[in-house]
């Protein structure tokens, strides 16, 4: 019964992003894939708090309800996409598909209504196959160090019994008290994070009609953000036809041991990190195509054509001109789940609104830069109003349940003024950080920026820009708390780096050009 | 130029991949330290000890906040480690780390309950697990009998000394 408290919102994660990402080649169809469990998981913990708040006692009745609708909103949903898809049935093409010598890949793409639809190579060219094999092997080893954490610490890490496991038991069996979690009795316990993970937890438990086994559930929602993570990664690089870059990005992502080991310790720093990069995969530049695009950037029109069997194509960089950056975050089809994701970030943990803030102010500038105000209003518009039902949860949970932040409550204007004033606090958060970065991920850090910088893939780009404003909004924080600050630097800094580590990779690989090797 | 630039990225790619697979290897030898995981976490003990505690809850024969007071012994950060577990295993009972409860909850694992001096409490139960459940003494006989508190004891543990205590 578990499986299927995560069968179904993977289904309905998988379904909505089949409105938004209808590629359907490999890298399309495990972007989806690895999207679809975070993105479901996300959206039922807001019906599970949703549901509770507004007087839902019997969770077991809950997960009934649940069952039933997610099974009738798949039907209707698979009815829908069938019908879509007959009515736009496209007609791919390939163009030079002898060439394998890596210099000009393979054209290949859709005629679809409106034009023909050019994509990169659809499957990892033969070199890449070896990072594949090394990708899945680092996979396995992940996954068993997974298993054999889970087993020894089947609760999970301090912060996850102290917080995210006991709202979740609150929610789960406190019945018509579960706000009782919520008081500020229970001494430095976050009681003001929102509810993402707590709420899955809970609801996993519903579905599996027991509390018997109470750390699977906990250990499930966490092995779903840590292993979709890399893949993540791995399938939006491969939008792009860079198959090697990806698998090395995916590596890095799992390889580093500090985040799996926040993976398996159940935290919520994880699945952020999920949604962080969730949120930005959307806006890279050409990687993902839709039928939805309201500006078509990698379409050229039909009469343009090109016939199969033509000498060498131009090469591909003047063809699709989605590369360009102006086409960022322009398209709707990438706005509206951007949108979903980046609120999702908000519900999982307190850092997640900072970065929606952050992320938000980045596209907006970019938007405005490369497209006009116009065109900045109007896509920030249209990701607010993806944003606004989560993110009214958000506000709803922080309104009406949530007690004052702790950072907040200890302080009063006088003393946060002093140590805003105080330079030694700068100094030691500053040191606090570079020191946490060079040691992060034990070399990774250091053979990932200069594997990218080799790549020649490394300059500003969103998210880049995203993490290091994110990044200054931490250090603001440190600067202001009322706790010791050397203390919460060392307690709290490593989760924090592992936040921003899979966006960060993204960032690193940000390029608008065509795969030229295979390792890049 | 470019072959070196290629021949540098497939060594750092071999390097990215050596690194994260041994960091993996010590990572998976590490978790398989308490292998075959018969003796579980201290969060687990601690979540067994007070499961009979926590049923009570759900039978509706405890509610409300409750109380927390430990070993005396114990210093800040330990005693801090003990009530946040405490929480935990207790939960959906709230308990609130101060002695100004009407019921209190004791985590005694010494088996030896001692209580602070100056308060009046009587046990009301030792449940399994060294874990004890007292009441303030103000309350009127009256009001102690309408409190039922029968807190079964759980197969996996015996049962240190089950039943209501001489002073009720």
């Amino acid at each position: 019964m578990v499986c299927l408290g995560l069968l179904a919102p993977f289904l309905l994660g998988n379904l909505l992003l089949r409105f938004f990402l209808v590629r359907n080649d490999a890298a399309g169809k495990m972007l989806r894939l690895s999207l679809s469990g975070g993105l479901g998981l996300g959206l039922t913990s807001c019906a599970f708090f949703l549901w509770r708040y507004f007087g839902g006692v019997d969770p077991y009745a809950y997960a009934r309800g649940e069952s039933v609708t997610a099974f009738l909103l798949l039907l209707i949903g698979f009815y829908l996409a069938r019908k879509n898809n007959d009515n736009d049935e496209p007609l791919s093409f390939n163009v030079n598909p002898r060439n394998t010598s890596g210099e000009i890949p393979p054209l290949s793409g859709e005629v679809r209504r409106g034009g023909l639809s050019l994509s990169p190579p659809l499957a990892p060219p033969e070199r890449a196959r070896t990072l594949a094999v090394a990708f899945g092997a680092v996979m396995l080893l992940a996954l068993a160090g997974f298993v054999t954490h889970y087993l020894s610490r089947p609760h999970g890490h301090w912060d996850a019994w102290m917080n995210w496991n006991l709202r979740a038991r609150f929610l789960f069996l406190g019945g018509a008290d579960w706000r009782d979690g919520f008081s500020s009795a229970v001494a430095s316990s976050q009681p003001d994070y929102p509810l993402l993970v707590q709420a899955s937890v809970a609801r996993l438990w519903a579905f599996g009609q027991t509390e018997a086994t109470p750390t699977l559930a906990g250990a499930l929602v966490a092995a779903v953000f840590t292993f979709s993570t890399p893949f993540v990664l791995l399938s939006v690089f491969a939008c792009a036809g860079r198959w090697g870059r990806g698998l090395v990005a995916g590596i890095l992502a799992i390889g580093a041991r500090l985040y799996l080991d926040e993976g398996v310790g159940q935290c919520a720093d994880v699945p952020l990190s999920f949604f962080m990069l969730a949120t930005l995969a959307w806006c890279v530049p050409h990687s993902l195509r839709s039928r939805f695009e309201d500006k078509p950037s990698n379409v050229i029109p039909a009469e343009a054509g090109i016939q199969e069997g033509e000498s060498t194509p131009a090469p591909p960089d003047s063809r699709l001109r989605g590369n360009d950056e102006s086409e960022i975050f322009r398209a709707g089809h990438a706005v509206f789940p951007a949108g979903i994701f980046c609120a999702l970030a908000a519900w999982t943990k307190n850092e997640g609104m900072v970065f929606a803030l952050c992320t938000a102010s980045v596209l907006f500038a970019f938007m405005w830069k490369t497209a006009g105000v116009k065109q900045a209003a109007k896509s920030c518009g249209l990701f607010a109003i993806a944003a606004l039902p989560v993110a009214l949860v958000v506000v709803l949970f922080k309104l009406r349940i949530a007690p004052v932040n702790e950072i907040v409550a200890r302080q009063g204007g006088e003393q946060l003024l002093q140590q805003f004033l105080t330079p030694s606090r700068y100094w030691l958060t500053f040191s606090a950080i570079i020191k946490h970065i060079a040691i992060f991920g034990r070399g990774l850090l250091p053979l990932a920026v200069g594997y990218f910088f080799l790549c020649r893939s490394v300059r500003f780009n969103p998210a880049l820009i995203v993490v290091i404003l994110t990044l200054c909004c931490y250090f603001m924080v440190y600067i202001a708390t009322p706790l010791e600050l050397s203390w919460h630097l060392n307690t709290s800094l490593d989760r924090l780096l592992v936040q921003l580590w899979p966006v960060f990779l993204l960032g690193l690989g940000w390029d608008k050009s065509v795969a030229k090797a295979d390792c890049c | 130029m470019r072959l070196n630039r290629e021949t540098a990225i497939k060594i750092i790619v071999i390097l990215i991949v050596m690194v994260a697979a041994l960091s993996h290897v010590r990572y998976v030898k590490k978790g398989l330290q308490d292998f075959p995981y018969t003796s579980p976490d201290d969060t687990t003990i601690h979540d067994t000890r007070f499961a009979a505690l926590r049923q009570a809850r759900l039978d509706g024969k405890i509610a409300g906040v409750v109380g927390f007071i430990t070993e005396p012994s114990y210093e800040d950060r330990k005693r801090s480690t003990s009530y946040r577990r405490t929480q935990y295993a207790a939960a959906p009972l709230l308990v609130k780390d101060s002695v100004d409860q009407e019921l209190i909850v004791g985590d005694f694992p010494s088996g030896v309950p001692v209580l602070p001096a100056g308060r009046d409490y009587e046990l009301l139960e030792t449940c399994p697990g060294q874990v004890y459940l007292y009441r303030r003494k103000e309350m009127s006989v009256a009001d102690t009998k309408n409190i039922p508190v029968i807190i079964p004891a759980p197969a996996e543990l015996p049962a240190v000394k089950v039943g209501v205590s001489e002073n009720r």
